[in-house]
């Protein structure tokens, strides 16, 4: 009977690993970050070993609890009666993830130097094109109204400091 | 007495007055919805103009854009997934899941009218019980606010329905980002990496941006959703624009249990909206027992334009301000020679009463202007996505831009973007993330300085009363559903309410 019930139990155990992949992978990073978070302490005045209230105190706490809680999330992937299959992240999405983290990189950097007039409807013209619109006519009235509206609505009526550039101040 | 009451009420109705509360409810509106504006910003703008004015002239124009900015927090929410203000991100998550259901008019129509019942009980403990609940809201010591924001955190993770360990590991590192920064009692660098930049911390306005508006721009970056790959219809049905009087009706419950806490917790200082609008949201389900979305937005917009009435309270009770707006407000009143505490009642007491009608004007000129705009604002939604979409980009990269001047503001949104991105792909909730950044430096100050005053011993947490139970209610909420989970006994899922 007893046999019969580890068989069962390391059964189910190797069929979540193979289910909880992804959570497995989480658990994996969360460690890493949590040791990487003792080092990080362990150079705070009065870090590990110390459990006054300065200022190590409560990234101590957290850290024990951050690893508290991913110790409870491996159990449970291990263990748990019914793990649910882990999400699965498409190619196309990470692609458009990059592509949004490139785009504001791109627009920021270029803004430093050109400032806010002249490369917002340039961007916005650009954004447009890449969500399929093709008429010029739309490109150019709508980038232009946005960038105005935006310019009207911060600078001139609330006297909000919009980003300069070191060449063109716009 | 009674005559004092009349000739406020008359007072506050001279044009002048209703004008300038319009004017005020017109720009909290504007200010409230706009990505990157806060509500303190718009005061701190419109404070020179009002040295001039009248003191009831002046205290009608704030308390009119104050109450209008908490409303127009959640239209930007409920319409584009963008918070306006911290308070409404609670309201994004049910508001803009019902936009997407093509009930945006629902949505803004709860909202609105939420907001003004909400208002008008907190106008009502205002008046009624100040006094009694500004002596409830003195016992509240660095251990009594620290186990409040606990049982705010805590119920908001247990709240994850999927996971609630990734919603308490979500909150944690939202609480360990929130360490970024110069320590708050001794000025020790703590994770800067030696960046000048890291060491005034992270600001919660371009994380929440970040973390609402990002993940949505990344979905619909190429004009098609990235996940079911459907492309854009420019016609996007709007829906009813406003519902009707029984569909009020069955949101009564969800609406008095937002303006009940957003008035006390409101009324605490320094425990903020946030709390109020995500705890109300959080009960009102719980007594549901099922999924109703509006309910999901009725009860956080009560609480917060109730969190307005009760931040009141102890700011002309006692004179303390419990958020940064109510402290703009006490300057204005300071300004014009009036100094809010006991003896404003004694000494002043016809402008008190001149508060509390501009408090129901606000609330009343608040329903009026949104509700007849409803249909302008839905407009938003019939600008095609493929033009709507780059906009919020932009308004984005601005808004988190101009909070400081900072293009580091604008990487600060980004990353928290990124963040949000994986975080929804791999199952962790959103929502405990950005509580915990928004509440981690409070729970810091207020756990250390308990403490310190309690020579270091954790038992101050457990001897006093309403710190016991509310640590009590969160160990409850979070640690039995784990139990019912580990035992096989959990309750089946949440389905969706019956209309």
């Amino acid at each position: 009977m007893n046999e019969n019930n580890s068989h069962e139990f390391s059964r189910r155990v190797a069929a979540n690993i193979s289910r909880g992949k992804t959570n497995l992978f989480i658990v994996a990073f969360l460690l890493a970050f949590s040791i990487f978070m003792f080092v990080m302490i362990g150079r705070l005045p009065g870090g590990n070993y110390d459990n006054t209230l300065n200022a190590a105190f409560m990234p101590t706490l957290l850290n024990y609890l951050l690893v508290f809680m991913t110790l409870l999330l491996l159990a449970f992937t291990l263990f748990a009666r019914d793990t649910e299959p882990g999400p699965k992240v498409n190619r196309a999405e990470v692609q458009d993830m990059l592509l949004t983290a490139a785009l504001v990189i791109v627009y920021v950097q270029a803004m430093k130097y050109l400032g806010f007039l002249i490369m917002t409807p340039l961007f916005m013209a650009g954004l447009l094109f890449l969500n399929k619109t093709r008429k010029w006519q739309t490109i150019l009235i709508t980038s232009v109204s946005v960038t105005a509206a935006i310019f009207l609505l911060f600078k001139v009526l609330l006297n909000v400091q919009l980003p300069p550039g070191r060449w063109i101040n716009g | 007495m009674g005559s004092d009451i009349f000739a406020a009420l008359l007072e506050v109705l001279r044009l002048p007055n209703l004008a300038a509360t319009a004017a005020g409810v017109l720009f909290g509106l504007f200010i409230g919805s706009t990505p990157g504006l806060t509500i303190s910003l718009g005061m701190v703008l419109v404070l020179p103009l009002t040295f001039a004015m009248d003191p009831v002239t002046s205290i009608c124009l704030l308390l009119g854009l104050y109450t209008a900015g908490m409303t127009g927090g959640s239209f930007s929410a409920i319409l584009l997934n963008i918070p306006g203000t911290p308070s409404a991100s609670a309201t994004a998550i049910d508001g803009f899941e019902m936009t997407k259901q093509n009930r945006a008019g629902e949505a803004l129509g709860t909202a609105i009218v939420s907001s003004f019942t909400g208002g008008l009980i907190g106008l009502i403990c205002l008046v009624s019980i100040a006094p009694l609940i500004a002596r409830v809201a003195l016992k509240f010591g660095s251990a009594e606010l620290f186990a409040l924001v606990l049982l705010g955190l805590a119920m908001i993770c247990s709240f994850s329905q999927k996971s609630r360990i990734k919603g308490l590991l979500a909150g944690i590192l939202g609480l360990i980002i929130m360490i970024v920064g110069l320590d708050p009692m001794s000025g020790t660098p703590r994770f800067t990496f030696g960046t000048v930049r890291l060491q005034a911390g992270i600001h919660f306005l371009p994380a929440m941006i970040g973390l609402f508006a990002i993940p949505q721009i990344i979905n619909n970056i190429r004009g098609c959703d990235s996940e079911t790959g459907e492309c854009f219809d420019d016609e996007q049905k709007l829906g009813r624009i406003l519902p009707g009087f029984r569909f009020f009706l069955k949101r009564m419950r969800a609406i008095l249990v937002g303006a009940i806490l957003g008035t006390g917790i409101g009324a605490i200082p320094g425990a903020g909206g946030p709390i109020a609008v995500f705890l109300s949201q959080h009960t009102a389900k719980k007594l549901k027992k099922c999924d109703d979305l509006a309910d999901g937005v009725a009860a956080p917009e009560a609480a917060n334009n109730a969190v307005a009435g009760g931040a009141l309270i102890p700011m002309l009770t006692l004179g303390i301000p419990g958020d940064p707006i109510t402290a703009i407000l006490l300057g204005a009143l300071t300004i014009h020679g009036l100094i809010p505490g006991p003896l404003l009642f004694e000494n002043n007491a016809f402008f008190v009463y001149c508060i509390f009608w501009a408090v129901l004007l606000a609330n009343v000129l608040n329903l009026v202007i949104c509700l007849s705009s409803i249909k302008v604002w839905i407009k938003v939604l019939n600008v095609p996505q493929r033009i709507l979409m780059p906009l919020i980009f932009i308004l984005c990269i601005v808004g988190s831009f101009s909070l400081q001047n900072s293009f580091f503001d604008t990487g600060i949104m980004l990353f928290f973007g990124i963040l949000a991105f994986f975080m929804r792909k791999f199952g962790f909730p959103i929502v405990p993330l950005l509580l915990a950044i928004i509440l981690g430096p409070a729970l810091e100050e207020h756990l250390r300085m308990a403490l310190i005053i309690n020579q270091g011993s954790p038992s101050v947490f457990f001897t006093r009363p309403i710190s016991l139970t509310f640590i009590l209610i969160a160990v409850v909420s979070f640690v039995v559903p784990i139990i019912r989970s580990l035992t096989g006994r959990e309750r089946p899922g949440e389905g969706e309410c019956a209309e």
